[in-house]
């Protein structure tokens, strides 16, 4: 290779300093890139992994409104509502149908068969069909805030209703209000019970009066007119894609209903007493689903439509068949970019703190350079564009690579811009950082202005925490969320290090008066060197609080998955079958493997004496010694004292409102007296979410009841049994039993979409702080070497010996690195508060309780550990070179 | 009493210094003799490569040499070990070096670098306070006492250099262009403080320099070339007042060997051989005869 004539070639140092900066630009300008790609399309993986899952054909917009008074609604009320709708919902309104289904849940593909007409409803706001006896029972569905006086039904209704209920018009009293059901009726069948829209019929069947309920009075909102003789709710398209408006003077309901199966149609509406409530996804707009990216692809395009204000909303409910999964898609996406965004920025403040350290190390070797090159008449400007354009031709290999990467793994334009802005940060911050002073010594107003800048970096630092911790949302798209992490870093380091510079100020002081040489030179060198490694200190503090902070939230994600599997199973493994006997249970017991089992006795409906009346709850018994040992590896307890007086002591649900201890509960034909001895939130493994639950001692209800409790629903297993043993002998006592392992439940949480990808980019980000960090410390080290190798040639010429030497090196250096290491501590755990207030991982494991975000001890213990290994690991580099005077002729 | 007869402070005989550099050895020093009697104030001159800097490094305990013997106040210098090496150079000798990056530590301030020799030497705190107080003042730079290195001028860095050389009272005082980064006031000065060292308190003061104007500030001024001394210049009183003379002297070895000066050589157009005649008190050359 030839050189111009005239030019120095440069030297190693230069070479490998030009190089590491080539490095640090392409590193970050490729992660930026590839965490801007791998973020989206691991989003678009997501959500199709969710609607893939589903089995849509169809689904609804459909918004309720209340308190709308008849003398809000216009003269044409139907027509103004229909003409007020925003156009995408207007547009599945007008044109031919191409589905529709009135569903808050799934619809099921295929439709349950019809047995006689006319025993289903399509009532409104349910799913498919509903079974008539369930409605008139009752049972279903809640009939929500729409109520009519009885004194309105007709006479028929009104006299079969007071009769069961037990009133007598006779007695003067005020007639009671009572909860209608919408419905909307096969024409057939509204013809063959002779109603009409708007009629109000209270029906009376083969279940009447069986039900807990006063029986649900209907209200016919509308027919529609079956396609065949096995009529569907497809069929009813043409009535409920019109916005209904009841025509009662009374009602107090206005229901707008709009069918979506139409491409055009999203759910972008927003409302008036809610603007903040947003649905950004809108799925239905295939019907056949199979073209998810579109789907993806519109979720993202986000607009806002106002709602008419005629109808006024005070609690809207918006419904559609892929809402709810789509809401859900929006929240853990939120959460897990929310837990990889507190990493990544300050993992991507790390990095740019080490390229500038290493920027201005290259400043300071081309700083004579520099000083002639402004001597010669060379303005700022024109400086300023010669080292812009050298660090653009820095960066330029990252940018190809970046550029690659987007190509070669499909990503898209705005991947790639991420990349360039990326580029465009190295190049500004290369540049700059070659235009500092060459002087050594700042002047006092360089002084006043970095304490100026250090201050506001503090306040900004506090306030950007403040907001955050205020709002309790770590919303991914403020950019208060997005600077927090490296503000906070950068501002421990500056606070630390001016800490730390008052503690070796005095430390150094009290040394002086010993006869010791080392603390003295030493505290001074590291004193020196406090005020001169800001940037690579931080870069350290960034680097590892990424680290910790990752680490404690893959913790967390594990925490809140075991914690799942505990709640879900309570044990190792749980067996669920109606009616396990004590044979299933002796046989479980005996398996290999089983350490032991606790059975479960359950009644679904016992009742129990509150303050609110007798109130319907299950009844769980089971052996509070078999229940404690299956359950003591777990995080919950369930403490259930024993009998000490005539009551039996009891563990209630938190819902069970029981103010005196001493109550009563109804088991088969006994009266018993119990005594709530405590509550507890569930009993795991064995009792639903929300579900009301009396536990006791199953032997002492058994001897109570005079009952053998024989028979159990749930059988809790400690231990490592052949699972495939253990679904053998449940299914030979049930067909319907089945088997349930803890492992394979914190298994399948761990292995779903979304925690796969949030943890996946903390291990990245864990790694690539891990590496950062590493690589600052050395810098920092590194940044002091000449100071430290001058004095210890010095102190060596002067007839200190090397140990002498060695020991001034490391106190030099040694309580910067630990400064850094604590201030790292302290930094993770401040944002590892903060992800605790700001996320919830709840959402990500589907974990009952809030799940704290917390490291594991394990994980407390080797940061630890990788603090004293960090320092340790910088006293060795900082000694590495023996200081010996003998070597002066050589290096000559 | 000739000097002969006398211990020498510094003797070097038959000194040999053979380096690796880049793969290619270098004879820095090649039989070289010195003598320097206690109390002396020395400088030595020569070329860039001469091998000056070279023998001071030895002097001081910083370099070993090859061959040869070197006495320095009695030490044996191929003949220590580590620890009587380390001795030395914080009790026998002390240094000052061309830049002052090399003589005083940056983030100390000027008191605590005349303090630090002495912490290594065990002094307590009482006597480091008097020592560093008596040698910055009589160096004339106790009113810097506090202010860092970076804070001083040239002159007074180079100073404080010779302060902090002196913290543990040496017998010998070795500086390295110890004026080559100043102008010639700050020249000035140093050599001042210098000759003040060497009057005040005895110290014998070995300077290496390039300068040719340090014959003006020095009795005694040996000339290396090639690795070897080639002359001395002798700078005595001459008559009555401040009136001095300078006489250059050849070196003779303990082997008889002389070195010409350069200049006669090429005056004469000496080559190869000379010839030699013994008179009554002194020895004639001639050039070859030509025959």
């Amino acid at each position: 290779m030839t050189r111009s004539p005239g030019l120095a070639r440069p030297s190693l140092a230069d070479r490998g300093l030009a190089s590491l900066l080539v490095l640090l630009c392409a590193s970050l300008v490729v992660g930026a890139t590839g965490a801007s790609l791998w973020l989206r399309s691991t989003a678009d993986d997501l959500a199709r992994a969710t609607f893939g899952d589903a089995t849509y054909a169809a689904t609804q917009v459909k918004v309720t409104y209340v308190e709308v008074g008849d003398r809000e609604l216009p003269a044409g009320g139907p027509e103004a509502v229909a003409a007020a709708l925003p156009p995408a919902v207007r547009a599945t309104v007008d044109p031919e149908p191409r589905a529709s289904v009135a569903s808050p849940e799934m619809v099921p593909t295929v439709l349950p068969a019809r047995p006689a007409v006319p025993s289903f409803l399509t009532v409104a706001g349910l799913p498919g069909l509903e079974s008539l006896v369930e409605v008139v029972d009752g049972r279903l569905p809640d009939p929500g805030v729409t109520t009519v006086s009885v004194a309105d039904l007709p006479a028929p209704a009104q006299e079969a209703y007071l009769a069961k209920i037990g009133v007598d018009r006779g007695d003067g009293l005020p007639l009671p209000d009572v909860e209608v059901v919408e419905v909307v009726l096969e024409e057939t069948a509204a013809s063959e019970m002779n109603v009409e829209i708007g009629d109000l019929v209270a029906l009376s069947g083969l279940s009447f009066g069986r039900g807990v309920r006063p029986p649900a009075v209907l209200r016919v909102v509308g027919t529609y007119e079956a396609a065949d003789a096995f009529p569907t709710p497809l069929d009813d398209a043409d009535t409920a894609r019109e916005p209904a408006i009841d025509p009662t003077p009374d009602a107090r309901t206005v229901r707008a209903t709009a069918v979506a199966a139409d491409p055009t149609t999203v759910l972008r509406a927003t409302w008036e007493a809610r603007p903040d409530l947003r649905y950004t996804f809108d799925p239905a707009t295939s019907t056949s689903l199979t073209d998810t990216d579109q789907l993806v692809a519109q979720a993202r395009e986000v607009e806002l439509q106002s709602w008419p204000p005629l109808a006024r909303s005070l609690d809207e409910t918006a419904v559609t068949g892929l809402g709810d999964l789509a809401e859900q898609v929006v929240s853990q996406r939120a959460t897990s970019e929310g837990m990889s965004l507190l990493g990544l920025t300050s993992l991507a403040a790390g990095g740019f703190a080490v390229l500038l350290a290493a920027a201005v190390v290259l400043a300071g070797r081309r700083r004579t350079t520099t000083r002639v090159v402004r001597a010669r008449g060379a303005g700022v400007r024109w400086l300023l564009g010669q080292r812009a354009g050298e660090a653009l031709l820095l960066t330029l290999p990252g940018i190809a690579v970046a550029a690659g990467v987007v190509v070669l793994a499909g990503g898209e334009a705005g991947d790639l811009v991420v990349g360039l802005v990326t580029a465009g940060l190295c190049v500004a911050l290369v540049a700059l950082a070659q235009l500092g002073s060459s002087d050594r010594e700042q002047s006092v107003v360089q002084l006043v202005i970095r304490d100026a800048v250090q201050l506001v970096l503090v306040v900004l630092a506090v306030a950007s925490v403040w907001l955050v911790w205020r709002r309790g949302d770590l919303d991914v798209s403020d950019p208060v969320t997005l600077v927090t992490a490296p503000l906070v870093g950068a501002a421990a380091s500056v606070v630390a290090l001016r800490l730390l510079q008052l503690l070796l100020g005095v430390l150094r002081r009290i040394a002086t008066r010993g006869r010791s040489l080392a603390p003295v030179v030493g505290l001074s060198q590291g004193l020196a060197l406090s005020q001169q490694v800001v940037v690579a200190t931080s870069a350290v503090v960034l680097a590892l609080t990424a680290a910790g902070v990752s680490v404690a939230l893959g913790d967390s994600l594990r925490a809140a998955a075991e914690r799942t599997g505990w709640e879900q199973v309570g044990a190792d493994v749980v067996a669920q079958a109606p009616g396990l006997e004590d044979d299933t249970a002796e046989a479980l017991a005996g398996l290999a493997g089983v350490e032991a089992t606790a059975p479960v006795f359950s009644a679904p409906s016992v009742s129990l004496s509150t303050d609110l009346g007798v109130e319907g709850v299950r009844l769980v018994a089971f052996d509070p010694d078999a229940m404690r040992e299956v359950g003591a590896d777990g995080p919950f307890r369930v403490d259930l004292p024993a009998r000490t007086g005539e009551a039996m002591p009891i563990l209630v649900s938190p819902d069970l409102e029981v103010a005196d201890p001493a109550t009563e509960l109804r088991y088969a034909t006994s009266l018993l007296p119990v005594e709530v001895a405590g509550r507890v939130d569930r009993i795991p493994g064995v009792t639903a979410p929300g579900e009301s639950f009396v536990a006791i001692d199953a032997a002492a209800l058994s001897e109570a009841a005079g009952r053998n409790l024989t028979s159990y629903d749930d059988i809790l297993i400690k231990g490592s049994p052949d699972v495939t043993e253990v679904e053998r002998i449940v299914r030979d006592r049930s067909a319907l039993g089945q088997v349930r392992v803890r492992s394979e439940v914190e298994e399948a949480q761990l292995s779903s979409p979304v925690v796969t990808r949030t943890t996946a980019v903390l291990l990245a980000v864990a790694v690539g702080s891990a590496l950062v960090a590493g690589f600052a410390v050395v810098l920092l080290v590194t940044l002091g070497g000449p100071l430290r190798r001058r004095t210890g040639t010095l102190l060596v010429t002067l007839g200190g010996d090397l140990r002498q030497a060695r020991r001034v090196s490391v106190l030099g250096v040694a309580p910067l690195v630990a400064v850094a290491c604590l201030t790292s501590l302290a930094c993770g755990g401040l944002m590892v508060l903060v992800a605790d207030r700001g996320l919830d991982l709840a959402g990500l494991t589907a974990t009952q309780d809030a799940v704290r975000v917390l490291p594991s001890g394990l994980s407390v213990v080797l940061a630890a550990a990788l603090c004293v290994g960090l320092v340790v690991l910088a006293g060795l580099v900082a000694v590495r070179r023996p200081h010996e005077p003998l070597e002066r002729t050589e290096r000559r | 009493m000739s000097p002969t007869d006398t211990q020498p402070q510094i003797h070097c005989d038959g000194l040999v210094r053979i380096y690796k550099r880049k793969g290619v050895e270098v004879v820095a020093l090649q039989g070289l003799d010195l003598r320097v009697e206690p109390g002396e104030l020395v400088a030595i001159v020569g070329a860039s490569g001469s091998g000056k800097s070279t023998l001071l490094n030895i002097l001081s305990g910083l370099d070993a040499p090859s061959a040869g013997r070197a006495v320095v106040a009695g030490h044996d210098l191929l003949a220590m070990g580590r620890a009587e090496r380390r001795q030395y150079r914080l009790r026998t000798c002390g240094f000052v070096w061309q830049r002052s990056g090399d003589n005083l530590v940056p983030y100390l301030s000027a008191a605590e670098n005349v303090a630090l020799p002495q912490r290594l030497g065990g002094r307590s705190r009482s006597e480091r306070s008097q020592r560093t107080g008596e040698l910055l003042d009589q160096l004339g730079i106790a009113d810097v006492a506090d202010e860092r290195p970076d804070a001083l001028t040239g002159g007074q860095q180079q100073r404080l250099a010779v302060a902090v050389a002196l913290a543990n009272g040496p017998q010998v005082l070795f500086c390295d262009e110890p004026t080559g980064d100043l102008d010639t006031a700050e020249s000035q000065e140093v050599y001042a403080a210098l000759q003040q060292v060497n009057e005040t308190h005895g110290t014998t003061v070995v300077i290496v320099t390039h300068d040719p104007t340090v014959t003006a500030e020095v009795r005694r001024t040996v000339a290396i070339r090639d690795g070897r001394t080639s002359s001395e210049t002798l700078r005595r009183r001459a008559g009555e007042g401040e009136h001095h003379v300078a006489e250059e002297y050849a070196v003779l070895d303990r082997a008889g060997r002389l070195q010409l000066p350069h200049d006669f050589v090429a005056a004469l157009g000496l080559q190869h051989r000379v010839r030699l005649e013994l008179v009554d008190d002194h020895i004639q050359i001639w050039p070859e005869d030509p025959r």
